[in-house]
């Protein structure tokens, strides 16, 4: 019978691929980029769905269950908020860079334009 | 392509101790040339000591890396409808020399030539971290672009700028912008070559690639770079 964690777990992973199409969506993922964090928020939903898998690979998860939900949760809100600040960064840093970029070409144009021999020496 | 001006960017942070050096090696060449450098926000006197060389500077009002101001590069020479450009460190460790070798050899419908410091056997003056570094990346990028690339790291180039009009959009990187440039030029089918070109010890002022931030910038591209 499923877990209510591991309802918990797979909303959360559809919550972040959602995320990551909306990312794509306003072109600021590249379809590789894209790929690449669908394919580990859907590994993320498997191993919620299927558990057991994860007892396969990794034998050191099988302790008290509480314990094991606290662990759970806490990765799951530390992922959320990772990938939140690495999108934040990411589009702040493009916008900065951007507009950096903007000024200082519009202020040799500029420059450029008010005093054509000036610029050219 | 020697009656059309030739525009060179020379990206440089805080670089007031070689910048004119470099600046008065390319104006020894003869060539027509249009220098120009573009200053990522430098806290010292890299911009006036340009001015005073006879370049042309665009400066950026806050230092945001080496791949952003080689955009801005990019983005003047196709506002000024540049045939090809030529991109080299203000650090000094480029030879000014060098320069008519690239050039000649993107004559041949080349779109990207790279000067390569590794390609004949010479004495390299740079830490084994970052010798070790470049081998690793040259390596990775030579499969992933199926060209042989030795000196992945190198910045002096000659890009033509019909390639960059395609490649200029798809751009993102900050820091080590040459693996990023390679790899979304040869996407775009990009013809690449290599020329040999000699590597000058640093005589000035000191490097800004610390052993654990280029290890950490290098992988962070890397994997941004090919995802």
């Amino acid at each position: 019978m499923i877990k209510g964690i591991q309802v918990l777990g797979i909303l959360v992973s559809i919550y972040l691929m959602a995320k990551t199409v909306v990312q794509y969506k306003k072109r600021n993922y590249s379809p590789k980029r894209t790929a690449f964090w669908l394919s580990l928020w859907v590994v993320m939903a498997i191993l919620f769905a299927f558990p057991s898998l994860t007892l396969l690979a990794l034998p050191i998860l099988t302790t008290q269950d509480a314990m094991l939900t606290v662990v759970v949760v806490g990765l799951m809100v530390t992922f959320i908020l990772i990938y939140q600040t690495y999108q934040q960064v990411t589009s702040l840093e493009r916008k900065l860079t951007e507009l950096v970029q903007n000024i200082a070409i519009d202020n040799h144009l500029k420059k450029a334009m008010s005093d054509p021999e000036k610029e050219d020496e | 392509m020697n009656e059309k001006p030739i525009f060179v960017f020379i990206p440089a942070y805080n670089e007031e101790e070689s910048i004119e050096r470099v600046i008065n090696g390319l104006k020894k060449l003869k060539l027509n040339l249009k220098i120009y450098v573009i200053d990522d926000g430098s806290t010292d006197r890299t911009a006036g000591k340009a001015r005073k060389a006879g370049a042309t500077v665009i400066r950026h009002p806050i230092n945001i890396g080496g791949g952003a101001a080689i955009r801005t590069a990019f983005t003047l020479a196709i506002l000024n409808n540049a045939e090809y450009i030529v991109t080299l460190d203000g650090d000094g460790q480029h030879d000014p020399k060098d320069l008519l070798k690239i050039i000649e050899a993107a004559k041949d419908g080349v779109d990207l030539v790279i000067g390569s410091r590794f390609l004949k056997k010479q004495k390299q003056e740079m830490p084994r971290y970052r010798l070790m570094g470049i081998r690793l990346f040259s390596r990775l990028l030579t499969k992933k672009v199926k060209t042989k690339i030795t000196d992945a790291t190198s910045c002096y180039r000659v890009y033509k700028t019909k390639m960059l009009r395609r490649t200029l959009p798809k751009l993102r990187e900050n820091q080590y912008y040459g693996l990023e440039t390679i790899v979304r030029m040869a996407e775009n089918r990009a013809k690449i070559k290599e020329v040999s070109i000699t590597s000058i010890p640093r005589i000035c002022g000191k490097s800004k690639k610390g052993v654990l931030k280029y290890g950490y910038n290098l992988m962070r591209t890397l994997l941004r770079t090919l995802t």
